[in-house]
């Protein structure tokens, strides 16, 4: 796998889809996109990552455990709507601030639980497919061998 | 006029009373507890949900707005006032409404309601801190914990004189309020009297487990247990809500298996844990579904008016059903026979809790119950023989059962079942000296049995055994736990001028009482035997298994203070309330008496020692001569007895039953659980191909073309819609192709590659079709299933190639054209039947309007539908956790045998 053609394009295209992701996150809410497809394409730039280097590699780069960050996700959801249930409304009612004006961008509550989304999209996805690349580096060479001859 | 006139009047009442402190708190939320003598009626609901009164508009009152949405009859109503904006600072009114008085005298203000939730729900605020408390501050923080039921008893201790003059207070605070289920509670004396037992002997437990378990390392998460179980109780006896009560009788359950189990390395604590859950969380169910039918017969679910119904009004079979499944509940929760096999089991746990939840409190639940519902099914025939026969059997089983025991705790284990029998006993004799008697013994009970039970506590810590026919002679080396236990056996045992000798004169007062007087003498001279058997064999007899002259175990030592002052105050407060009985009959017991008799007005009673010479005076002296008889025999004898007694041991029918059901389940399991993924894919895919199938022909009409000829191909080339453009075409030919294809390609992953191939003309359908969010995330899922399928099958040691047999093959084929047959016939009656478009007129309207974005499917999924979301990324997460964790586990696995090998 390791052609140096990936070599050369996979961390350039991992930038890339990372830059994406965020910006699919942050348009989704009137634009196509949002925290799950946006988390998709995150966890697309971990993969990508992933083909490259060791997935302890990875995981030592990363400097935090994709599952944490996915509790994170969970929490910033569950805290978006507490946000709200704590000012006397329903549980999860959307909360809008306009800093910058009544035209300019809007902070919200359901951005809060996108980004939750998002996270854990990304994270668990992410997860995921390390924990299998890691499995796949342990078993080692022997691999292909045994697969063929069972 | 009629009852909406009443009504609109009455709201007035309430919108003009304050007008100045609405204005101020208009943020918050306020409750209006019930007003007194409110006499109203119910209003019928229309079919929409909305509310409707027969004579009059009602959705408008005085400025104030409906905003209830389904509410039982007789339930509560919820007014709002101004505009229907859910965003805003809402300020609700909430009012009962209730189809006949409450209570003659309740008094309520919202400074008492507010204090009365804290009071209750303290216990969960500390069981946040307290293991914190614990681990910064040792003993000294459960010292501190300590305060917070004494505070709540010094609360609920202010309220004593308040109700001795009649009053009660009920409290209302919204909950639920879809469902019209309102926090309410109600303190009346019978409630008070259990809030004053749990809280006061909670907070002597408190110290005794700060003493007793010094130094455990899960002391923190032992208290926090603790209180959690003392607030659910607290819940428990001030419900007035059946839902309410009905959770918090749940919790008590829960918070007791925690505290049961909390030697978790035993398997005999975890046996005994999921025993008492089992046992009495099915009683609880069954609870619950007597508490609905009532509830929903009566149209009210509050319990202070469900006890005030007209019994003979309610269909008998109805009223039969409803008794047996609470009894259900309380017998389960109150260890009556034949499920009081759990108790004696539960005392696997830490004696604090033992004392606590096991002798004093929780197992009080179910006479609880019964005393609560008393009023209600006085007049019903059942009532009486049911709790007599099942009382008394229990009562008279468990004490002989009590001989055969020989750990201090299990001995008093029996007899506490034995109480409970009795206490049912008396509830179910009916007359109102039976129930004083009830109410006497319950109060006694809980002070004696909580101070045996600390003493034996103390004993086990001071000696390190429990075994009777081990200890004795500790009344040396133990003074102050061997002077507290014989006060507390005293009062057990009947003897003046303890408060249990006044309990045993009112069961023998009632002259009606000749058919159970030789259950209750025989009962009670057992009692009193085996008083003497639990104070004085370990303390002041010679061991029975131990020659020699010397206390045994020779090392016994009285231990820190904290261990031996609840038993003490306890067994000094059975003393006193005996001297003091008068005046603690007024001010404590007689308003509880009246609550559970369901009279008007007090009846005052008057407690005495010595009342001159009364039958009941000579039936005590004749039941102390013969305990003292029993007592005298030896331990053989008494061993004997037990051993003659009814022997049903329903311990083990409990293991034989959950045996049969773990097999029963394991067997389903290895049916439907094969390992073989290759089958669970075809029942999933068989399954439901087969329900859609059939759910088609059974409808054909569904499926009918529109025109006779060529109707199928002119719906598919939509001639409304002006057809298909020639590059939507070949992009359905390129997915049928990578379809076919991969059917024809031998190498599993090459197969995979071609379907992720066909993905992508999908994706560009949608886009096409005008759906870019499930083209973007077709997209993505199409290309992350690739790679992470690529990288499970270069690990799974699979064939690489297909291997199946020809019939194999076929089978599978005929499943995979079933189920994507039946699919796409599903899809295309779908698309046949016109579009209900009412939910995405919704969403279009409100997208923009309330929710500011553009991006409907967004819209959707982070805030109209964000508690969907919310519960999916909570799915996903715990998925992701499983896959890392088995993953984790047989990389483990792996590599064992890797070492193994090498």
């Amino acid at each position: 796998m390791k052609t140096p053609i990936l070599h050369v394009l996979a961390p350039v295209i991992a930038a890339l889809l990372g830059v994406l992701a965020i910006k699919i996150l942050l348009q989704g809410h009137n634009a196509p996109g949002g925290g799950f497809i946006g988390g998709l394409i995150g966890a697309a730039a971990v993969m990508m990552m992933g083909f490259l280097a060791s997935s302890a590699t990875i995981r030592a780069r990363l400097r935090i455990d994709p599952l944490q960050v996915a509790g994170l996700g969970v929490f910033l959801a569950v805290l978006s709507g507490l946000l709200s249930w704590g000012r006397g409304m329903s549980y999860l009612s959307g909360l809008w601030w306009y800093p910058f004006g009544k035209d300019g961008t809007a902070l919200s509550t359901p951005l809060l639980f996108d980004i939750g989304v998002w996270l854990v999209v990304a994270s668990v996805v992410a997860a995921v497919a390390l924990a299998l690349e890691q499995a796949r580096d342990d078993e080692g060479h022997g691999d292909d061998e045994g697969a063929r001859t069972e | 006029m009629g009852g909406g006139g009443y009504e609109a009047a009455m709201l007035r009442q309430h919108s003009t009373a304050e007008p100045s402190s609405e204005k101020r708190r208009a943020d918050h939320t306020e409750i209006y507890p019930v007003c007194r003598d409110m006499q109203t009626r119910t209003i019928p609901i229309t079919v929409d949900g909305r509310w409707s009164m027969a004579d009059g508009q009602w959705s408008m009152v005085d400025g104030w707005r409906l905003l209830a949405y389904s509410i039982p009859a007789g339930g509560v109503l919820c007014l709002k006032k101004g505009k229907p904006d859910f965003g805003c600072p809402q300020r609700l009114l909430v009012m009962a409404i209730h189809d006949k008085t409450i209570l003659p005298h309740t008094r309520s203000s919202r400074r008492d309601s507010f204090a009365m939730l804290i009071a209750i729900f303290c216990g969960y605020g500390l069981a946040v801190i307290a293991p914190w408390l614990i681990k910064w501050l040792g003993r000294r923080g459960g010292l501190i914990a300590a305060f917070v039921p004494a505070m709540a008893f010094i609360w609920f201790a202010s309220h004593i004189d308040m109700i001795a003059h009649g009053d009660t207070v009920l409290v209302r605070y919204p909950w639920v309020d879809f469902y019209a289920i309102p926090l309410s509670f109600h303190l009346d004396g019978l409630s008070l009297l259990f809030a004053l037992l749990i809280t006061g002997i909670g907070t002597l437990i408190f110290v005794y487990a700060a003493a007793y378990l010094d130094g455990h390392p899960r002391q923190g998460r032992f208290f926090a247990y603790l209180a959690m179980f003392m607030s659910s109780m607290l819940g428990l006896v001030l419900a007035n809500n059946a839902i309410v009560f009905f959770v918090l009788w749940e919790l008590t359950s829960v918070t007791s298996f925690l505290l049961i189990a909390f030697d978790h390395e035993r398997a005999e604590s975890r046996r005994a844990a999921l025993q008492a859950l089992i046992v009495t969380a099915a009683g609880g169910l069954a609870m619950l579904a007597g508490l609905l039918i009532l509830a929903r017969t009566a149209g009210t679910y509050e319990i202070a008016d469900l006890i005030k119904l007209d019994i003979t009004a309610i269909p008998e079979p109805t009223i039969l059903v409803v008794m047996l499944l609470l009894l259900a509940g309380a017998f389960t929760k109150s260890a009556q026979w034949p499920f009081s096999f759990w108790l004696p089991n539960a005392m696997a746990a830490p004696t604090p809790v033992s004392a606590y939840l096991h002798s004093a409190t929780m197992v009080k639940g179910g006479v609880y119950l019964c005393l609560r519902f008393n009023p209600l099914f006085a007049e019903a025939d059942a009532w009486m023989p049911l709790l007599m026969v099942f009382g008394g059997v229990t009562f008279i089983i468990s004490l002989f059962k009590a001989f055969g025991e020989s750990d201090l705790k299990r001995v008093l284990a029996q007899t506490t079942v034995a109480s409970l029998g009795l206490l049912i006993l008396l509830i179910g004799s009916g007359s109102a000296i039976m129930i004083e008697a009830a109410i006497v013994y319950l109060f006694a009970h809980a002070l004696f049995k909580g101070a045996l039970f600390m003493a034996a506590g103390s004993v086990d810590h001071g000696s390190g055994s429990r075994d009777i026919n081990y200890l004795g002679g500790l009344a040396g080396a133990m003074p102050i736990t061997a002077a507290a236990a014989l006060m507390a056996a005293l009062s057990m045992g009947g003897m003046p001028p303890f408060i249990g000798f006044l309990g045993k004169e009112l069961m023998y007062a009632d002259p009606h009482i000749f058919l159970i007087l030789p259950v209750l003498i025989g009962g009670n001279v057992l009692m009193f035997a085996l008083g003497g058997v639990i104070a004085l064999r370990p303390f002041y007899q010679l061991p029975a298994l131990f020659s020699g002259d010397r206390s045994s175990p020779p090392e016994a030592h009285e231990g820190h203070w904290g261990l031996w002052i609840g038993a003490m105050i306890l067994a000094i407060g059975g003393l006193l309330s005996g001297l003091f009985a008068h005046d603690l009959g007024t001010w404590l017991l007689a308003p509880a008496i009246q609550a559970v008799t369901g009279t008007d007005h007090a009846k005052p009673i008057s407690l005495h020692l010595w009342g001159g010479v009364t039958p009941a005076l000579v039936l005590s002296i004749v039941t102390i001569m013969l305990g003292l008889i029993v007592l005298s025999l030896s331990d053989r004898k008494r061993a004997w007895i037990s051993r003659r007694a009814l022997r049903i041991n329903a311990d083990s029918v409990y293991d034989l039953k959950l045996a049969m059901l773990i097999q029963l389940s394991k067997r389903i399991t290895a049916i439907l659980h094969t390992g073989r993924l290759h089958q669970y894919l075809s029942i999933g895919l068989l399954v439901p191909g087969l329900a859609i199938a059939l759910g088609l022909a059974y409808n054909p009409d569904s499926m009918a073309p529109a025109a006779p000829i060529a109707g199928i191909w002119n719906d598919v080339a939509g001639v409304q819609s002006g057809g298909l453009y020639g590059y939507e075409i070949l992009l359905m030919l390129l997915i049928a192709a990578a379809s076919i294809a991969a059917m024809g390609i031998a190498h599993r992953l090459t197969a995979i590659l071609i379907l992720g191939v066909g993905g992508i003309p999908l994706a560009l359908l949608f886009l096409v079709f005008g759906a870019p969010d499930l083209a973007f995330t077709q997209l993505m899922v199409d290309t992350l299933l690739l790679a992470v399928l690529a990288l499970i099958l270069t690990r799974l040691r699979v064939d690489i190639a297909d291997v199946r047999s020809g019939v194999r093959i076929c089978r599978d084929g005929a499943i995979a054209i079933l189920f994507g047959g039946s699919l796409g016939a599903a899809l295309y009656a779908a698309t046949r039947a016109p579009l209900d478009t009412r939910l995405t007129d919704y969403f279009n309207a409100e997208s923009v309007v309330s929710a500011h974005g553009r991006n409907i499917v967004n819209v959707i999924l982070v805030d109209f539908r964000a508690l969907d979301t919310l519960g999916e990324i909570t799915v996903v997460l715990t998925a992701g956790l499983a896959i890392v964790v088995l993953l984790e586990r047989r990389r483990q696995v792996h590599r064992g045998s890797l070492a193994a090998k090498e």
